[in-house]
């Protein structure tokens, strides 16, 4: 019985880079022998040819239990000479299935009809296997083993098979959950990097589309893919990312939040400089615009870089709607975060400082309001405020059967008696929920902390100093986004430096025969 | 960074010329103007608007004579070291002079109109704060945050029309009629509010688009003419030019006279605006102060963020010096005399020697002509 392929796996080792731009052709076999010279590392240890000897040393190391498998396989040769096999894997990341129809049972066949030297066994299982590696060094065979690889020990020889059979459980790819849309595509990616680069490759079949395999960290190794498109992205910027990405160490790096910081420019501050996305379609909008996107192994959010203020604003559903309502949503989005930001402080300044701004109906409407509230209009606003977030938060950690029950009780039974207690006003609570449901307006979840965030400087800063308090606040704020850059580009761009050209298709949208890729002028700002 | 990254575009020049010109001078330069030029007080704002745009025009030759070299460098060129030294020092002084009084005019007006029981020291220290964190990081910095504020402004001098249906044509009866002279002497007033159009000369090194730079310096001169002659006409033709001579402000009476829905006094809106306006404006002076300092202590680019940071305080603690609005008035008119010399006979000077002493792409070929 001819035993048949095992499917393509890539390998990964230790800072060892594969480059894949072929398109559509499988790769034959990939045999990668390390030389002993490569791994005559001091801190190495050597396999020995006697397998007792190695499984001794295993076993010290990574204990048998109900996961680590630790499985002898007696044979014969052809001569009647005996072959000794050890397998060694981990039940769980290895597919223990393969393990059983495609190593041991052709092993226990073709053994029998062949010489039991290492040459022609290595052959067969190459034969099993396609993506099979050579090692020598106990200390990589075990990082090898803790990926997902099976390890064959031959008794009599040092060196050891390390077939990629990987095998893990993974989720299914399902709707975007935090970038839902109306309409257009509806799947999202999932925690595993390679059917995450499989479904960037089948939206762009280019052979253009370049991905880096990268393997960041000494002990606790995160794998992820670079992907950009040869000729559009920046050859600078993709240089920049590799380089502070080998920067990195994968202890540093355990969350997303990490290694984001590792690829801002600014890592203290309070707006996003790495935009993320879990919908293939943004990630292909993104590489055509000359973007770089990288894909971690361990999430469904890819990021995207450089990133731009005006990205945080935008939202897939842009591209699947008329030109004129995008443009117009666009300047909502824009509307509602300068209104999550100020719609509360501004309560505040105009009660505690400029009342003379208002009407006079409306001043007397609001003193009424106001005359059972015993706190000032700043306590006022952060205790709604804080109110609020508390139960967005709540809302969204809850499980979602019960989730709506708490927005329910959060809005309708404490908002109604907090006013009949006199605790707040009915036009606090009024500016308050319009501040809450502007702020979900904007479609990038961490730009929303940012700006929630932000609302509370600018509370404290108009309970002192009224508008002009806001007016300095915003200043800042400005002053700091134009200070920003992504990958050395500006942050505020095409805002601040203006590329007005650039403006149809971020500020507001054009139709897309109309628009071009965005380039950077000679001569201008960053 | 690399230098071409240090560009300042052809817009982000025209923002920095606008917003540098367009600054304090605005809220008052109606009634200064109309002081002589009575009710032809537009027309010496229009002359004097476009004989400025013309002169800067001359200006800009010395951009082309000089592309990677600021004004003091340039100076240091033509008229050498020592003088070059000396004048560093005194473009330094004279614009953080100008940081410091700009700050004096920004406290009064948000006391005067916002905080009037807060101390002038909380509201210097709340304005000067942004402007030093801008200086501080850097000229990209500076040049986009100008731009911003500039686009953000735009609209807002449309409100400048809103007055139409109560304009009165008689106020501005009979045009000319006040004489020739009296244009020609109230343009003096006017020069004032037009300072620093010469901030382009300090800018010159990190232009990029060197071929647009007439173009952008002289539409801005062009740009800041029309919006200030359109602002002294509308409140001639509004208020009339005696009452004019009674109004510290004018721009705010000009506004605090209509009444909107909702927003019972107009005139806070647009001193809200006008502080981020204001801030800009400082923004560029303290960091042309802490440009002529450098490079008058010969720093070259040691010029760190420390300096920014004790000249923007140290212009924080000057600003409270004066005792109130009218010493800060008069001390800005003598700014205003001493614009003339620094803005436009210096860079004058420097632009006869260079043509003097065959000064081309920054380098003196031939010294012993």
């Amino acid at each position: 019985m001819k035993p048949k392929k095992l499917k393509q796996m890539k390998v990964h080792t230790k800072n060892h880079k594969v480059e894949s731009s072929q398109q559509g052709t499988p790769q034959d076999a990939v045999i990668e022998t390390q030389s002993k010279q490569e791994d005559s590392d001091s801190s190495s240890t050597k396999v020995s040819v006697n397998i007792k000897q190695n499984e001794a040393y295993l076993k010290k190391v990574l204990q048998p239990g109900a996961d680590v498998i630790y499985k002898h396989l007696d044979l014969q040769d052809i001569n009647g000479q005996p072959v000794n096999f050890l397998m060694v894997y981990i039940k769980g990341l290895t597919m223990e299935s393969h393990i059983n129809e495609y190593v041991v049972k052709p092993l226990r066949i073709d053994i029998l009809h062949m010489e039991g030297n290492i040459e022609q066994v290595r052959q067969r299982i190459l034969s099993y296997v396609l993506t099979i590696q050579e090692q020598y060094d106990t200390q990589k065979i075990l990082e090898a083993i803790l990926e997902g690889h099976l390890a064959i020990f031959i008794e009599g020889y040092d060196q050891v098979f390390l077939a990629d059979i990987k095998y893990f459980q993974k989720r299914a790819i399902t709707v975007p959950q935090s970038e839902t849309i109306l309409g257009g595509p509806q799947e999202a990616f999932i925690e595993d990097v390679e059917i995450n680069v499989g479904l960037v490759r089948k939206r762009i079949r280019d052979i253009r589309l370049k991905i880096l395999w990268k393997t960041i960290g000494e002990k606790d190794r995160l794998n992820l893919a670079v992907l950009y498109l040869e000729g559009v992205a920046e050859e600078h910027v993709i240089k920049e990312i590799e380089k502070r990405l080998d920067q990195m160490k994968a202890d540093e790096v355990a969350g997303m939040q990490a290694l984001k910081k590792g690829l801002s420019d600014n890592a203290w501050s309070i707006f996003p400089q790495v935009m993320t996305s879990e919908r293939p379609d943004r990630i292909e909008e993104s590489l055509l615009q000359g973007k770089v996107s990288i894909i971690v192994d361990g999430t469904p959010f890819v990021m995207i870089l450089p990133a731009y203020f005006t990205d945080f604003l935008a939202s897939m559903e842009d591209a699947n709607e008329s030109v004129y309502y995008c443009s117009i949503m666009r300047l909502v989005r824009m509307l509602a975060a300068i209104t999550t930001l100020i719609l509360s402080p501004l309560y505040v300044a105009l009660l505690s400082f400029h009342y003379e701004l208002l009407h006079p109906d409306l001043l007397v409407e609001l003193a009424r309001y106001r005359s059972r509230v015993p706190f000032p209009p700043l306590v006022e606003a952060i205790i709604m405020e804080g109110i609020a977030d508390l139960i967005r938060e709540a809302s969204a950690r809850l499980p979602k059967q019960v989730a709506p029950t708490i927005g329910i009780v959060g809005a309708l039974i404490l908002g109604q008696a907090s006013v009949t207690a006199g605790i707040v006003s009915p036009i606090m609570i009024l500016v308050v929920a319009v501040s809450t449901i502007v702020s979900s307006v904007i479609p990038d979840y961490s730009f929303s902390y940012s700006v929630r965030i932000l609302r509370y400087v600018m509370l404290l800063l108009s309970g002192i100093l009224g508008a002009y308090g806001i007016s300095i606040g915003l200043i800042f704020i400005m002053a700091h986004l134009v200070s920003l850059t992504s990958m050395g580009y500006g942050y505020y761009s095409p805002i601040a430096p203006a590329r007005f050209h650039d403006w149809k298709n971020t500020v507001v949208k054009f139709p897309s025969r109309k628009q071009k890729p965005q380039k950077k002028q000679k001569g201008e700002g960053t | 960074m690399s230098s071409s990254k240090q560009a300042v575009t052809s817009f982000q020049l025209f923002a920095l010329m606008s917003r540098s010109v367009i600054a304090v001078g605005l809220l008052g330069v109606a009634r200064d103007v109309t002081e002589i030029g009575k009710q032809d007080g537009w027309i010496a704002t229009l002359l004097c608007g476009a004989l400025i745009s013309i002169l800067i025009g001359f200006l800009v030759m010395l951009c082309h004579r000089f592309p990677q070299r600021s004004l003091v460098e340039m100076i240091e060129y033509t008229l050498g070291h020592r003088v070059s030294t000396i004048l560093a020092f005194v473009y330094g002084a004279y614009y953080f002079g100008m940081t410091a009084m700009i700050t004096r005019e920004l406290i009064e007006i948000i006391s005067t109109w916002f905080l009037d029981k807060t101390p002038f020291w909380v509201i210097m220290a709340a304005g000067i704060i942004p402007v030093i964190y801008i200086a501080v990081k850097g000229i990209h910095c500076v040049v986009r945050f100008v731009e911003v504020v500039f686009m953000l402004s735009l609209p807002f001098l449309i409100l400048i029309l809103m007055g139409i249906p109560y304009f009165e044509s008689i106020n501005m009866m009979p045009i000319g009629g006040v004489g020739a002279k009296n244009i020609i002497l109230s343009m003096e007033k006017v020069l004032f509010a037009f300072s620093g159009y010469e901030i382009f000369l300090f800018f010159n090194p990190y232009i990029g688009e060197r071929k647009n730079i007439r173009k952008m310096v002289v539409g801005a001169g062009l740009f800041t003419t029309i919006i200030y002659t359109m602002v002294v006409l509308v409140q001639i033709l509004f208020f009339g030019y005696e009452e004019l001579q009674f109004l510290l402000y004018t721009v705010m009476k000009y506004f605090r006279s209509f009444e909107v829905p909702i927003i019972g006094r107009l005139e806070l809106v647009f001193i809200f605006f006008w502080s981020a306006a204001l801030c800009s404006t400082l923004c560029i002076n303290l960091f042309l102060s802490g440009m002529a300092f450098g490079k008058g202590l010969s720093w070259g680019k040691k010029q760190g963020k420390a300096t920014y940071l004790i000249l923007g305080i140290a212009a924080g603690v000057v600003s409270l010096v004066p005792a109130n609005i009218k010493s800060v008035l008069n001390i800005l008119t003598w700014f205003g005399y001493t614009n003339v010399v620094v803005g436009m006979i210096i860079p004058f000077l420097v632009l006869l020697l260079s043509y003097r002493k065959k000064v081309k792409g920054g380098e003196i070929i031939d010294e012993s002509v």
